[in-house]
């Protein structure tokens, strides 16, 4: 496991200049991303071609804006259109998911030897905790939970995702019984004592990483009501749907509603190398669904306006439909969608040919996109640059910019 | 070998060179002492019978003679130190100096940390080496003991007890299985094969071509058969098993190089991914109900292969990573089949092949220092270099001298000053010019060695260690009437496995602070009875003690593996009185917030 | 069924007879006349060839579909065929004419993806069905709707019973269903969820085609046996019932777990299952089985990736159906133009 300990040393003194730092804290912006691993086809979604060489069987239907069609797969999406932006010009670098996982999470930024974080821990990093407390960054995904620090790359170990897996509480969530909330203040009390004194002397990376993991402890202990099922309405569970990409997403805007600054939802097994047609009609409605009901929900709580959704995966599908009637990875032309918290209502942005095979305008690295929803979050990449012990680094790619038709 | 006849400067009496000789036995030099009248150095020079004397005993190739200048005083009844010092190579010198002369080029004028003291050397050998901290009796004993050469008798005594089998057996577990999951024979295997001190290139002989019918060597297929079994529907992980095999033996992960050269590692191409490959398609796991075995199907043709990303047919046979192909042998009509296994057996470990004894010269100086000299472990190559060259090309070749000694290597590096250098630097003193106190430690990167490197305490030792601190070790080690073992010790070895592992495949290399590990130290009921009263356990032991100050003492020997300083001292017993009608709670409380700070939990 | 048939003349061999075509396709059949061959394809048209002895010849396509046209079947006692596609439209055409057009066609005859049509031995009704989980009963003369009614889970393949008194459908979860037709319920159902998997999130599988001996003994049930997701992995599989008291008499399960799904399956008049499977480039091939035996009697990977068998009315030829697409995660461009897939039809003989 990288993590901190990548060639490159360890970054966690602050830089933020002071006046800066303030600004951001007051920032209560807050981002949820929905990763959907493995590729989804954008053909088959947010780009359709229908009735053309490469285009598949599926019919392209109208959307809540004029002018803009999807996939018929996307029958729900496509009433919530006039709140998200698409852009469909993407063109990456990478088609391998072992690789192009990383890099699409990290921005893929220019490589300077040291481990880049995934968009989450920069935000983490970037943005802090909201005032709520709540841990910055977690992460909704199948199966196991866990801190995962690997996602901070260079960052350190404290910028790390929560992992909650299969949107469980974490084990031990609640205070012990035979402890009273006195002991309990007592007895971290005097533990953070030690730490202070084992600090001096020393380099704080790994005492500042410890010390965090306890805070968030507490603090989730402190949140346990954000695992309480029990308080979600029938009617919740039937918009969004009982499967697990539905239950994680409801869960996702709970955890947004508590104040997590960024949040995200993975789900696995997109990678429709055969029978890709099929596959996406089972795959995609159990996204559609509750990804429809979710930006009906968070535009109903006023919360567009401050969350920044985005949904990706680490590349599209290949034009060409395989003998196994699949398709292949296809970075050269894919989509990604985003909405709300400054991000432009209703449009796409971009174009592919007619037959969907490269981009036709101007194409847009996953590195634009960083820019951009640094810029949506209220984060001016032009002023930040991490500090890595002296080392400054671009918080995104240093020869893209912002894609400004996405941005309001 | 080389061996060289050396003569003590000066003379000294018998009890003084005894433990001048010790130290040299343990650097494998042959000392004794003779009657100094016997001498002078010319004689011995000369002296053709006394050299042949020396020569039959040691194989002595060419004796080179240093001279010393020897008081013409001689005087009857003093004796002087004769060895015969083996030679490595043309720099005499001892290996851990010459590490830490080569460490501390690299210092650029900064100022490392000093020594460790002895508390703190004391902690970390014994983690490093038993895999747990030291009852506060061993503590008192060693913190006590007034002997200049105790650091070196404790090295030796902790290399020679059991308890480093143990240690080295949980670790090396860790490290080559990367929690995928457990077996008792492979348990045994690795037990007895550190138990024995088997050289390192035997071990990776036995683990890459492992013998079903050898009672001792079968459990060495686990690393196979765990990683090749079925898992459902997805295919076999013949990939997986090729990818490891090159990071755990070579030191080069070959991942990404599976499907196209590297893309940013020139080093790394697609052949030497397709060739290690070639050979593991051909087995497969084939577990007994209790035995791990795989069996390997002939190769009978080279393995083609296509890149993704250029669809030129390619093909290889076997192949060691970075080296040539292995023909495939001619097989004859009836003769048995040429096994891929056994090629690659003795191909791979071998002293020519020079990832192979790096690799392992850098995994086990990471294991004592906390880092890689190439880091990370497993990415050996032309753009990652080591941070100090030199040092590591010293300790490969030094370990292909010694036949890939594993005790003896780890005993040369926890005699260095670099290992046993202190983990802090002292608080500023009152000398503001002092370079120690210019240093910003937040500046200092691991890779300098300037401090000693803090390292992750794998589950098993926080379980041992916190065991032993509250005294609860030995009523957890009595197996129950059936000889099975104690459940709450199986029950709390899941638990804080659960807690403070990774999950598998990821490599435990660094210091992992976890919510997890923080809420089950926080709040789980197991962890906290350890801390309730138990006849015989640490709160037991504390209760019973009338003297505050002395129940420090014990507290924190036994805890932190040091004696509290006054401040502390005089705090603990502050609380004590202001907690006293609850005596047993504050104790435990007090317990535990040392059991979960970072003096406990981390190895430093 | 003639169990003493010697069936080493059954083995189909490739003639040199290989026809192209420049996109996939889904299926290539003999009319009964066997004076025409005609294909559906990926490309929203319908492909015919004129046979005469060894040659053949492309003549104009059926045009006015769009996108897929999966299904093709030909109506008995007519020069007719009718065809639908992933839109949801329904024609009918006389596939002798000179310049094909439809006799009628109906654009909304279902919402999205037909996956099936089936005609009935009479040649008077079409019964069709898809995604929208409608199975509707159309005039085959005028098209008109004559019954429809809803269908528990997407309807993934149709046959009617060679006596004409069941319909019989195949859904996604491995379901047979034998629909009395007038009353349009279900008399009983068949088990072939070998042929679905739940695999971790993606329904996977389905009855993907169906097939009814001359006879009606004998239903042919063909899929991938415990499908999964991904690289869609799962053997080829071909079921076949005894359709008189419903129980599975042989499964066919073939080849290896990467083989893909079996596409077709088809029953000579000597009582054997021709079948063959396709998946990646190279993988998948044609084998015969008769039911009574534990394994085909005949295998051959020579021509993989065949997508459908159709017999001549002279009993001696099989047009076999390839799929020519290659996969990768590379742009490989061709004289700077992207490569889609293409179809070849291979004449084999027995």
């Amino acid at each position: 496991m990288l993590g901190a300990a990548a060639a490159g040393g360890l970054g966690l003194g602050t830089f933020l200049q002071p006046c800066v730092a303030d600004e951001l804290a007051k920032n209560d912006k807050q981002v949820l991303l929905i990763w959907l691993d493995g590729g989804m086809s954008q053909l088959e979604s947010w780009d359709p071609k229908p009735n053309t060489e490469f285009g598949g069987p599926f019919r392209a239907i109208p959307t809540s804006v004029p002018g803009i069609h999807v996939c018929e797969l996307l029958k729900h999406t496509a009433k919530q259109m006039h709140h998200l932006a698409v852009l469909r010009s993407v063109c990456t670098q990478d088609n391998s998911h072992s690789a192009g996982v990383a890099r699409i999470n990290r921005g893929d930024p220019k490589n300077r030897g040291v481990e880049y974080p995934y968009l989450g821990s920069a935000v983490a990093k970037l943005l802090g905790p909201t005032s709520s407390g709540m841990p910055p960054y977690i992460w909704i995904k199948p199966n196991s939970g866990g801190f995962k620090a690997s996602d901070a790359g260079f960052l350190g170990a404290k910028y790390g995702a929560l992992a909650l897996g299969d949107g469980k509480p974490p084990e031990n969530l609640l205070l012990n019984k035979s402890i009273s909330s006195e002991e309990d203040e007592l007895r971290n009390e005097l533990r953070r004592k030690f730490n202070d004194r084992y600090a001096v002397g020393r380099r704080t990376e790994w005492t500042d990483a410890n010390s965090y993991v306890y805070e968030l402890a507490q603090k989730l202990m402190k949140r346990d009501d954000l695992f309480d099922e029990s308080s979600f309405t029938d009617k919740d569970r039937q918009r969004y749907g009982t499967h697990e990409l539905g239950r994680h997403l409801l869960l996702a805007r709970r955890t947004l509603e508590t104040g997590v600054r960024f949040v995200k939802v993975n789900s696995y097994h997109w990678d429709s190398h055969g029978d890709n047609f099929n596959a996406s009609e089972s795959l995609i409605s159990q996204f559609d669904q509750p990804f429809a009901a979710l930006i009906e929900d968070l535009h109903q709580r006023n919360m567009l306006d401050n969350v920044l959704v985005i949904v990706m995966s680490e590349f599209g599908r290949t034009p060409k439909i395989n003998s196994h009637v699949g398709r292949d990875h296809w970075p050269e032309a894919w989509s990604i969608a985003m909405a709300g918290a400054g991000i432009r209502k209703g449009v796409v942005v971009g174009k592919t040919n007619d037959q969907g095979t490269f981009v036709e305008d101007k194409p847009y690295d996953i590195g634009h996109l960083f820019h951009t929803w640094f810029k949506a979050m209220g984060v001016p990449p032009d002023k930040m640059e991490y500090d890595n012990q002296g080392q400054p680094l671009p918080v995104a790619h240093d020869d893209c910019g912002p894609i400004a038709e996405l941005l309001v | 070998m080389n061996h060289r006849l050396e003569v003590m400067a000066s003379p000294m009496t018998t009890t003084a060179s005894q433990p001048v000789i010790r130290r040299l036995k343990a650097l494998k030099a042959y000392a004794t002492l003779i009657p100094i009248r016997l001498l002078p150095v010319e004689f011995l020079v000369s002296n053709a019978r006394l050299i042949k004397l020396f020569s039959t005993t040691f194989d002595v190739g060419e004796v080179s003679v240093k001279r010393y200048r020897l008081s013409q005083k001689v005087v009857c009844g003093l004796m002087a130190t004769v060895m015969i010092m083996p030679v490595l190579n043309a720099d005499e010198r001892l290996l851990p100096v010459r590490m830490d002369e080569l460490v501390a080029a690299g210092f650029a004028g900064q100022q490392p940390a000093p020594l460790a003291d002895d508390a703190e050397f004391l902690r970390r050998i014994w983690l490093d080496l038993a895999g747990r901290i030291p009852t506060s009796d061993d503590t008192r004993h060693f913190l006590d003991d007034t002997d200049p050469d105790k650091r070196s008798r404790m090295i030796e005594q902790l290399l020679a007890a059991p308890t480093y089998a143990q240690r080295m057996q949980e670790l090396f577990h860790v490290v080559l299985m990367e929690r995928r999951g457990d077996h008792e024979k492979w348990k045994q295997y690795l037990h007895n094969a550190f138990e024995r001190n088997k050289p390192w290139d035997q071990m990776v002989r036995e683990v890459l071509n492992p013998d079903p019918q050898d009672e001792n060597r079968r459990g060495a297929a686990f690393f196979y058969a765990k990683r090749i079994e079925a898992n459902g529907q997805n295919p076999i992980d013949h990939p997986g098993l090729t990818r490891d095999v090159g990071r755990l033996f070579l030191g080069a992960d070959l991942q990404c190089a599976q499907c196209h050269d590297h893309l940013f590692i020139d080093d790394y191409k697609q052949r030497d991914f397709q060739g290690l490959y070639s050979v593991y398609l051909n087995i497969s796991a084939k577990n007994g109900p209790d035995i791990p075995a795989v069996t390997e199907k002939p190769m009978k043709k080279k393995l083609e292969f296509i890149s993704v990303f250029d669809p030129t047919q390619n093909e290889t046979g076997p192949r060691i990573p970075f080296g040539s192909e292995i023909p495939i042998p001619e097989q004859g009509k009836d003769a048995a089949p040429v096994s891929m296994l056994a090629l690659l057996a003795s191909e791979l470990p071998t002293a020519q092949n020079a990832l192979f004894r790096k690799n392992i010269a850098n995994r086990l100086w990471f294991l004592m220092m906390g880092r890689g000299l190439v880091h990370p472990l497993d990415l050996h190559h032309s753009d990652n270099p080591p941070s100090h060259p030199e040092l590591l090309d010293l300790l490969a070749s030094e370990i292909v001298a010694h036949q890939y000694d594993i005790k003896w290597m780890l005993r040369q590096l926890a005699l260095s000053q670099t290992y046993q250098r202190s983990s802090r630097y002292p608080i500023a003193s009152a000398n503001a010019d002092s370079e120690a106190a210019s240093v910003n430690v937040e500046q200092v990167r691991p890779q300098s060695y300037l401090l000693a490197n803090e390292k992750r305490m794998m589950a098993e030792q926080l379980l041992h260690s916190t065991l032993r601190a509250t005294g609860n070790f030995e009523r957890l080690q009595q197996a129950t009437v059936d000889g099975k073992p104690n459940a709450e010790l199986t029950e709390l070895t899941r638990r804080f496995v659960a807690a403070f592992a990774n999950e598998p495949r990821e490599p435990e290399d660094q210091i992992n602070p976890s919510v997890k590990g923080a809420l089950f130290s926080l709040n789980d009921d197991l962890v906290l009875q350890l801390l309730s009263r138990r006849s015989g356990n640490l709160i037991d032991r504390l209760l019973a003690m009338t003297s505050d100050e002395l129940l420090a003492d014990e507290l924190y020997l036994s805890v932190f593996t040091r004696r509290p300083n006054n401040e502390e001292r005089n705090e603990l017993v502050a609380w004590l009185t202001k907690h006293n009608d609850r005596r047993e709670k504050a104790i435990a409380n007090w317990a535990w917030s040392m059991l979960t700070s970072m003096e406990f939990v981390v190895n430093h | 069924m003639d169990d003493t048939t010697s069936l080493s003349e059954f083995e189909p061999k490739p003639t040199k007879q290989v026809i192209e075509y420049e996109r996939q396709l889904f299926q290539a059949r003999f009319s009964p006349c066997g004076k025409f061959l005609i294909a559906s394809g990926y490309d929203a048209t319908i492909q015919r060839w004129a046979v005469s002895g060894n040659e053949t010849k492309r003549l104009s396509p059926c045009l006015g579909h769009h996108a897929w046209v999966p299904c093709l079947a030909f109506i008995p006692t007519t020069e007719r065929i009718v065809s639908a596609d992933s839109w949801g439209q329904i024609a009918v055409w006389q596939y002798a004419d000179e310049t094909p057009a439809p006799v009628w066609k109906n654009d909304a005859a279902h919402d999205g993806w037909v996956r099936a049509v089936a005609v009935s031995p009479d040649g008077q009704r079409i019964a069709s069905g898809g995604n929208d989980r409608m199975l509707r009963i159309w005039s085959a003369a005028d098209g008109k709707l004559i019954k429809e009614w809803p269908h528990p889970e997407k309807i993934f393949s149709l046959c009617f019973h060679p006596s004409g008194s069941s319909l019989v459908s195949g859904d996604l979860k491995g379901v047979i269903r034998d629909w009395d037709i007038d009353t349009a319920t279900v008399r009983r159902e068949l088990d072939a969820r070998v042929l679905y998997q739940l695999d971790k999130i993606q329904e996977c599988g389905g009855v993907r085609h169906l097939s009814f001996n001359h006879d009606g003994k004998r239903l042919a049930c063909a899929g991938q046996k415990t499908p999964g997701g991904g690289f869609s992995t799962g053997f080829p599989c071909v079921l076949v019932f005894d359709w008189d008291d419903g129980q599975l008499l042989r499964e066919m399960q073939m080849g290896k777990n990467d083989d893909g799904f079996a596409y077709d399956a088809i029953f000579h008049p000597a009582g054997f299952v021709m079948a063959t499977s396709c998946a990646f480039p190279g993988k998948g091939f044609v084998w015969c089985w008769t039911p009574q035996s534990e394994k085909p009697f005949f295998e051959s990977t020579s021509i993989p990736n065949g997508r459908s068998l159709s017999l001549h009315p002279d009993g001696r030829r099989i047009a076999l159906l390839v799929s020519k697409s290659a996969n990768g995660n590379g742009r490989v461009l061709v004289q700077g133009v992207y490569q889609g897939g293409s179809a070849q039809i291979h004449i084999l003989e027995f």
